[in-house]
C-alpha cells in the first residue's frame, strides 16, 4: 500500500476511530496529495494579519477598475 | 382542475384570497398532476394528503370568516425533506434518518405557515444534501420532468422537479455548493441562493455551517421574491442570521434595471463551458442590458485560493457532524458520500 495513504488511514483511525468505509474512500484519501499541493501553491500569499483584509482589498481593487 | 396547478405561487395565493379558487381545489389540482407524473419523476419521499386536506379546509374556512393569515394563505407547498416539522417525517434523504421525526419546527417553515401556507409532503433530495445530480440510493433517483433519463441536478432534486412539473407551487431547497442553483438550471425553474446568513437555518438539517443557505425554487422571480420577503431576517434561534432589515423584494421587481451593475466573470465559471450555455447566458445578459442594467465583465480575484479552500471546507465540516455515524454505520451511507467525507478526517485544523 502507498505509504502516504497508509499514514492517512492511520491518522484518521488514531484521531477519530474511523476506518475507510470502501475503496473509493481510500482513493479519495489518496487524492489529498492534490489538495496539499493546491495549498502549497498558496503558501506565502497570506501574511499574519492579511486575512480577511486582503480579500476585502482585492474586492475594492476590482470595484475601482 | 389541473389548470389551477399552472398558476404561479403569487397567482394561486391571489386566487384563494379573491375567492376564485379554494385551497382544497389548489391541493386537488397539484394532486392530479402528482398522480399523473410522480411515478415517473419520483420527486417526493413522503406525502400527507390527509393532513394537507385538513389544512386546506381550515384555510378555506378562514377565508369565509375573513381571517386571512397572510400572503400565502391557503397555498399548498412541499419542501426538500430536510426542513424539520415537529412530529413529521424528515428523512434528509438518507437510510440513516428514514424514520426520523424531529421535535422542533424550522423557523422558515413557521414563517411560511404564519403567512398561510401549509405542507403536503417531503421532497426527494440527495442523501444529506451531498451530491449534485439527484441520485438517491435509498429513496430512488429523481428524474428530470423535461427528459426523464436526464438528471434533475442536486441536491434539491425534488424541489426542482416538482415545481417544474406543476406538482408544487414552490419549494424550499438548500444550497451549500450549488444545490439550489443546479436543480433550478437543470429543471428550468427560478431559484435563489440568498446571501449567506440572510435566512435562518434553525431547524434545517446541517451540512456545512460555513456554507449552508436556505432559499426557494419557484416558477418565477416574483414568486421567489415573495418567499424571500417572508423567510429572510434575524432569528434569535440562529445566532449566525444577519441583523439587517428585510427589504420588500417584490416591490423591487418593477422591471427597471437602470443603475444596476451586473458583474460577469470572464474566467473560471466559463472555463470549458458548452457553447449553447454561453449563448443562453449572453441572451439573458442582453435582456438585462435592454432594461438598463450595466453589464460589466470582470476577472474575479483569488479564485485559485478560493478553489483550494472550497475543496476542504464543506467536506471537513460535513465530516465533523457525521463522525459518529461514520464510526458506527458507515455502510448505511451512499458510497459517494462516505468516500467524500472520509478524507476530511485527515485534514489538519490549521487549514
Amino acid at each position: 500500500m502507498d505509504t502516504f495513504l497508509a499514514e492517512i488511514e492511520q491518522t484518521i483511525a488514531r484521531w477519530h476511530g474511523i476506518a475507510a468505509p470502501n475503496d473509493p474512500a481510500r482513493r479519495m484519501a489518496a487524492d489529498l496529495v492534490a489538495t496539499i499541493r493546491a495549498f502549497e501553491d498558496q503558501r506565502g500569499a497570506l501574511a499574519f494579519e492579511d486575512e480577511p483584509a486582503s480579500f476585502e482589498a482585492a474586492l475594492l481593487a476590482t470595484r475601482e477598475e | 382542475m389541473t389548470e389551477l396547478a399552472d398558476l404561479t405561487l403569487v397567482e394561486a395565493a391571489a386566487a384563494v384570497r379573491l375567492g376564485q379558487a379554494s385551497s382544497v381545489e389548489l391541493l386537488d389540482a397539484l394532486w392530479a398532476n402528482l398522480k399523473a407524473v410522480n411515478p415517473q419523476l419520483n420527486a417526493t419521499i413522503w406525502l400527507d394528503r390527509e393532513g394537507a386536506e385538513m389544512a386546506a379546509r381550515q384555510a378555506d374556512r378562514a377565508v369565509r370568516e375573513k381571517a386571512w393569515l397572510g400572503p400565502l394563505h391557503g397555498v399548498p407547498m412541499a419542501h426538500k425533506d430536510m426542513y424539520y416539522q415537529a412530529g413529521k417525517l424528515s428523512t434528509c434523504g438518507s437510510a440513516l434518518r428514514k424514520d426520523f421525526s424531529p421535535a422542533i419546527t424550522a423557523t422558515v417553515i413557521e414563517k411560511l405557515a404564519a403567512a398561510g401556507a401549509y405542507t403536503f409532503g417531503g421532497l426527494n433530495m440527495a442523501e444529506f444534501a451531498q451530491n449534485p445530480t439527484g441520485h438517491n440510493k435509498t429513496f430512488g433517483d429523481c428524474h428530470n420532468p423535461w427528459n426523464l433519463p436526464y438528471i434533475t441536478g442536486g441536491s434539491s432534486s425534488g424541489s426542482g422537479a416538482s415545481v417544474a412539473a406543476r406538482c408544487n407551487y414552490a419549494a424550499l431547497g438548500s444550497d451549500t455548493g450549488g444545490s439550489i442553483r443546479l436543480p433550478a438550471a437543470a429543471c428550468g425553474v427560478t431559484g435563489i441562493k440568498p446571501t449567506q446568513t440572510r435566512v435562518s437555518r434553525y431547524g434545517v438539517m446541517p451540512l456545512s455551517f460555513s456554507c449552508d443557505n436556505v432559499g426557494p425554487l419557484c416558477r418565477t422571480a416574483l414568486d421567489c421574491a415573495r418567499i424571500m420577503t417572508l423567510i429572510a431576517g434575524r432569528d434569535p434561534r440562529d445566532s449566525t442570521s444577519a441583523q439587517l432589515p428585510v427589504p420588500d423584494y417584490e416591490a423591487a421587481l418593477d422591471g427597471d434595471l437602470r443603475g444596476l451593475r451586473v458583474g460577469v466573470p470572464t474566467t473560471y465559471f466559463l472555463d470549458d463551458t458548452d457553447a449553447p450555455v454561453v449563448r443562453a447566458m449572453e441572451q439573458a445578459l442582453e435582456v438585462l442590458a435592454a432594461r438598463g442594467a450595466v453589464v460589466q465583465r470582470i476577472t474575479l480575484p483569488l479564485m485559485d485560493a478560493i478553489s483550494a479552500c472550497v475543496s476542504i471546507i464543506s467536506r471537513v465540516e460535513a465530516a465533523t457532524i457525521h463522525a459518529q455515524w461514520m464510526r458506527t454505520r458507515a455502510a448505511d451511507y451512499g458510497v459517494h458520500i462516505s468516500s467524500r467525507m472520509y478524507p476530511g478526517y485527515a485534514i489538519p485544523g490549521p487549514y
